[in-house]
C-alpha cells in the first residue's frame, strides 16, 4: 500500500524534473521546446492566453512550446527568470500592462530597454462600473456629482499602482477634479470590486468589459463608459468617454515579449507566426467566445515602441 | 424546479461523469493530503486536463476534486501532524494527539463522516437559501470583515489556556510573519530585503510547509519523534460507531451553520471556518478541557466547518459570479474556460448546469465517505512507516510542494527558514496554532482595517455604528472575557485541589 503513494510522489519528481529540463542546440529556430513564461496565476486571462498560445503557435512556428507559470512580484520574477537566460528567444514573455507599470515604478532591476517586443495580441479597454440602481446615468453626471460633493465619492480600482489608478487620474485630470476630491480605495482583485459594488460598500469601480459584462446584463450593474476610440463591438450599447466629452483611452494589453538582443531574424519569426496564429480558428473560437478584442498593431517595431512610450507616459504620471 | 432537477440528475447518468465523480474524489483527497498541495493548486493543475472535456464532465470533475480535497487536509494532519491544507492545521490541533494515543483510527473515522455530514448540510443550504445567502455575502465589507477577523483572533485566547505569554506571542508572531511583502494599499515592500519572492509575501503553503512539515522531519532527525514513536499505544484500527458519532450531534449542528455561513463570506475561506467552529465547540463542550489533547469533538469542528465551506462558497460564485474562496476563484477561471459564466445569468442561462453541479455535491460527498471509510486502512500504514523514511518522505514531499506552487525556489527558501523558526518554537514550547491563526487572520484584518479607515475619513466609529461589525466585536469580547473566567476557575479548583 505504501508502494502506491510513493509511486505517486515519483510521479509528481519525475513530472516536474520533465517540465523543467530542456537543454539544447544550436541550428534552425526553434531546435527544440520554447518556454511561454507567464506571470499571471492559473485561471487568469493571460495564463489562459499562455496555454492557448503554447498550442496554438507550434503548428506555424515548428518545434513545441510549453507554458510556464512562475509566480511572484507582479512579474519580478518571471522577468529575472528570463533576463538570466540567453537571448535566443527559447524563453519569452507572454505579458501584460503589469510589466510595463513594475518597471515604471522602479521596482524591478530590469528597465524598458531590457526588452524588446514582438507583438501585442489582446487588449482590454478600461471602464467605469456603478450600481443599477444608482442616480448616475453616465460619467457626465458621475463627475457633476463628485464636483457638487467632494470627498465624498467612494471609487475602486485594482492596486495602488497600476493600470487601474492610472485610468481614474487620467479621468478625473479630463473633468479637471483633484485626486483628493474622492475617496481611491485599492482591492486586489474585479470579483471583490464586484461584491463591494453589488453590497453598496462602494460607489464606482474600474472594470472591463468580460468583468462586468454578465452583472450588466442580469441588471445589478451599469458600465458608464469605455476608455476607447469607439464603442465596443460586442457591447454598441455602453457609450464611450470620449462622446461624453472626456478623451481617455487606457486599456489592459496582453502581448509577448522577448529579451533584448534576440536575434532580429527569430523575433521576426516570431511575430510572423504570431500573425498566423491571430488568424487561427481554433485561436479566434477562444476569444470571440469570451468578447476579447485584438491587440494588434503591427510588427516588433510598432509594439516595441508602443511598449516604450507607455512605460515613459507611467514613469512621469509615477512622479507626480 | 423538478424538470431542472431532472435535467441535473439526467446528466449524471454517463458513465464519464460517473468515473469523473470517482477519480475527482479520489484526486481530490490524494491533492488534500499531499502538503503543499491543497484545492486551489489542485483544481489549477487539472485544469488544463478539462480542456478536453465537455463542460458537465469537467465541471463534475473540478466540483469532485474541490470536495475531496477539503478532507484530505486531515489525513496528513492526523497521521504524521503535517496538516496537507490550512485549516488541517485545526484539525491537527486535537488529531494529531489521537495519534498519539493510538486513536488514529478514530480520528480519521470522525474526521471523515464529519466531512461528509459538513458537506452535505452546506449543499442542502446552497439548495435552498442561495438568494437569501447571497445578500448576507454582499452585506460584508470592510467594517465587517475586521470585525470578524477579530472576531477569529480571539481564538488564541481559549487555545491557549494556561500558556498565555507564549501563546499570544505566537499569534503575533504570525501577524508580523504576514506583514512581508507588499503592503496592500500602497504597495510599499516591507520586510522583502529586495528579494522578488518576498514581494507577494510569504505564500501561506510555505509556511505551513515550513512550521508543521520542516519542524517534524527536525524533531524525527533529532530522533526524540523515535523514541516516542516507539513507546507509543499501539495503534488501533478500531473506528467510532455511528452511535458515537451521533453523540457529536451537537458539535456537528454549530460547525455545519458556522462553516457554511463562513464559506458564503467571500474571502474567508475554510480555514477560517475551521477556527471559529473549533472555537466554537470548544466553548459550548463540558469537556473543553480536553480540547488540545485529542478530543473528538475537536477534529469534528474543525472538518465539519472546513467541508461545509465548500456548499456556502458556492453560493456567491453561482449567484453573484463573485467567488468565496481560492479553490472557487480557479473554479471560476475553469467555468469560464468552458464559456460559461457564473452569476446571475447562470440560473436562466444554465440551468443544466446548476443543477448538475447541486447533484454533483451531494453525490460527491457521498463517494467521498465511502472512498475516506474505505482507505482508514491505508492512511494507517502511513504512521507504522519507519520514522527515517518517513522523514525522508515528508522532507520531499514539502520540497516537491513549497515549489509547485508558482515554480520558485523562493518559495523552498522560505519553507526552510520557517522550518527552521518553527523547530525552535516548538523547542521552546511555544504553540503553533496560534501562529498560524495570525498568518491567516493578519491580512484580512489589516486590508479590512485600512479600507475601512480610507471610506470613513479615518474615523473608528463606524465600528460600533455598523450592527453587523458592532454585533462581532461583542462575541470577540464575550469570547476573550469567557477563555479567561474559565481559566480562572480551572485554575481556582485547581489550587483547592491540591490544597486538600
Amino acid at each position: 500500500m505504501l508502494k502506491k503513494s510513493t509511486t505517486l510522489i515519483a510521479l509528481s519528481i519525475t513530472s516536474i524534473f520533465l517540465i523543467a529540463a530542456s537543454t539544447g542546440l544550436k541550428a534552425d529556430y526553434p531546435e527544440r521546446t520554447i518556454e511561454i513564461v507567464v506571470k499571471a496565476g492559473p485561471g487568469s486571462g493571460a495564463n489562459v492566453l499562455g496555454h492557448k498560445a503554447a498550442q496554438i503557435l507550434p503548428k506555424y512556428l515548428g518545434g513545441s512550446a510549453v507554458a510556464l507559470y512562475k509566480k511572484g512580484g507582479s512579474g519580478a520574477v518571471a522577468q529575472a527568470y528570463i533576463q538570466k537566460r540567453k537571448a535566443n528567444g527559447y524563453h519569452i514573455f507572454l505579458d501584460t500592462t503589469t510589466t510595463a507599470i513594475v518597471i515604471a515604478s522602479g521596482k524591478v532591476p530590469f528597465t524598458e530597454n531590457d526588452w524588446q517586443g514582438v507583438a501585442r495580441l489582446q487588449m482590454d479597454p478600461q471602464g467605469v462600473g456603478v450600481r443599477a440602481d444608482s442616480q448616475w446615468k453616465d460619467f457626465k453626471s458621475l463627475v457633476g456629482w463628485i464636483k457638487a460633493n467632494p470627498g465624498k465619492l467612494r471609487w475602486t480600482g485594482a492596486h495602488s499602482i497600476g493600470m487601474d489608478p492610472y485610468t481614474v487620474d487620467l479621468l478625473l485630470q479630463s473633468g479637471s477634479i483633484k485626486k483628493s476630491e474622492i475617496k481611491y480605495v485599492p482591492v486586489r482583485k474585479a470579483n471583490k470590486m464586484i461584491q463591494m459594488l453589488l453590497g453598496n460598500h462602494i460607489d464606482a469601480a474600474i472594470l472591463n468589459p468580460g468583468e462586468i459584462r454578465d452583472q450588466v446584463k442580469s441588471g445589478n450593474l451599469r458600465m458608464l463608459g469605455v476608455a476607447h476610440t469607439s464603442r465596443l463591438p460586442a457591447h454598441p450599447d455602453w457609450p464611450t468617454f470620449k462622446e461624453g466629452g472626456h478623451d481617455v483611452q487606457a486599456a489592459i494589453w496582453r502581448g509577448i515579449l522577448v529579451k533584448k538582443g534576440t536575434p532580429s531574424s527569430i523575433v521576426n519569426k516570431l511575430h510572423e507566426a504570431v500573425k498566423k496564429m491571430l488568424k487561427d480558428p481554433e485561436y479566434i473560437k477562444y476569444t470571440s467566445e469570451k468578447a476579447i478584442m485584438s491587440g494588434y498593431m503591427g510588427g516588433p517595431k510598432q509594439f516595441d515602441a508602443f511598449f516604450k512610450k507607455q512605460v515613459r507616459d507611467l514613469k512621469s504620471h509615477f512622479k507626480k | 424546479m423538478l424538470e431542472n432537477w431532472l435535467l441535473g440528475i439526467g446528466q449524471l447518468g454517463q458513465w464519464q461523469v460517473v468515473f469523473a465523480m470517482f477519480a475527482g474524489v479520489a484526486m481530490g483527497i490524494v491533492v488534500g493530503a499531499m502538503p503543499g498541495l491543497s484545492g486551489p493548486t489542485g483544481l489549477a493543475l487539472m485544469i488544463p486536463f478539462t480542456y478536453i472535456l465537455s463542460p458537465i464532465v469537467a465541471i463534475v470533475l473540478l466540483i469532485s476534486i474541490y470536495v475531496g480535497a477539503e478532507y484530505g487536509g486531515s489525513i496528513t494532519a492526523i497521521t504524521i501532524n503535517t496538516p496537507g491544507t490550512p485549516s488541517g492545521a485545526i484539525t491537527a490541533i486535537d488529531g494529531y494527539p489521537m495519534t498519539e494515543t493510538g486513536q488514529t483510527g478514530r480520528a480519521l473515522s470522525i474526521s471523515i463522516m464529519s466531512s461528509t455530514t459538513g458537506g452535505v448540510f452546506s449543499t442542502i443550504c446552497l439548495v435552498l437559501f442561495s438568494i437569501p445567502l447571497a445578500q448576507f455575502a454582499i452585506a460584508f465589507g470592510p467594517v465587517q470583515y475586521f470585525a470578524l477577523g477579530i472576531f477569529g483572533l480571539t481564538i488564541v485566547a481559549s487555545l491557549v489556556s494556561g500558556n498565555w505569554i507564549k501563546g499570544v506571542i505566537a499569534a503575533l508572531i504570525g501577524l508580523l510573519i504576514e506583514t512581508i511583502g507588499a503592503e496592500p494599499m500602497t504597495g510599499t515592500q516591507r520586510f522583502t530585503f529586495g528579494q522578488p519572492a518576498l514581494w507577494e509575501g510569504v505564500s501561506f503553503v510555505s509556511a505551513m510547509l515550513g512550521l508543521f512539515a520542516i519542524t517534524e522531519v527536525f524533531l524525527i532527525i533529532e530522533s526524540e519523534v523515535k523514541t516516542r514513536l516507539k513507546s507509543k499505544a499501539k495503534f488501533t484500527t478500531e473506528r467510532i460507531s455511528w452511535r458515537e458519532f451521533a453523540g457529536l450531534w451537537k458539535t456537528l449542528s454549530i460547525s455545519s451553520v458556522i462553516g457554511t455561513i463562513i464559506g458564503v463570506m467571500p474571502g474567508a475561506g475554510a480555514s477560517i471556518g475551521s477556527i471559529v467552529a473549533y472555537n466554537e465547540a470548544k466553548r459550548i463542550s463540558p469537556n473543553y478541557q480536553k480540547f488540545g489533547k485529542g478530543a473528538p469533538e475537536g477534529v469534528c469542528a474543525s472538518e465539519t466547518a472546513n467541508n461545509a465551506t465548500v456548499g456556502g462558497a458556492l453560493v456567491p460564485l453561482l449567484t453573484l459570479g463573485v467567488p468565496g474562496s481560492g479553490s472557487t476563484a480557479i473554479l471560476l477561471g475553469a467555468l469560464m474556460l468552458h464559456n460559461i459564466s457564473p452569476g446571475p445569468q447562470l440560473f436562466v442561462k444554465n440551468p443544466d448546469i446548476v443543477y448538475g453541479i447541486f447533484t454533483t455535491l451531494f453525490l460527491a460527498n457521498f463517494v467521498m465517505l465511502f472512498l475516506g471509510l474505505k482507505f482508514i486502512r491505508l492512511w494507517l500504514k502511513v504512521v507504522e512507516v519507519s520514522p527515517p523514511i518517513l522523514a525522508a518522505l515528508i522532507f520531499s514531499v514539502a520540497f516537491i510542494g513549497a515549489f509547485s506552487v508558482g515554480g520558485s525556489v523562493g518559495d523552498v527558501v522560505v519553507m526552510l527558514i520557517i522550518g527552521v523558526l518553527g523547530y525552535v518554537l516548538r523547542k521552546f514550547k511555544f504553540p503553533l496554532i496560534p501562529l498560524v491563526i495570525g498568518l491567516v487572520l493578519g491580512e484580512l484584518i489589516e486590508i479590512s482595517l485600512r479600507r475601512a479607515l480610507i471610506l470613513s475619513d479615518g474615523s473608528f466609529q463606524v465600528f460600533f455604528t455598523d450592527p453587523i461589525s458592532l454585533g462581532l466585536l461583542i462575541a470577540a469580547a464575550l469570547s476573550l472575557i469567557y477563555a479567561i473566567v474559565r481559566d480562572m476557575r480551572a485554575a481556582k479548583a485547581k489550587q483547592k485541589f491540591e490544597s486538600l
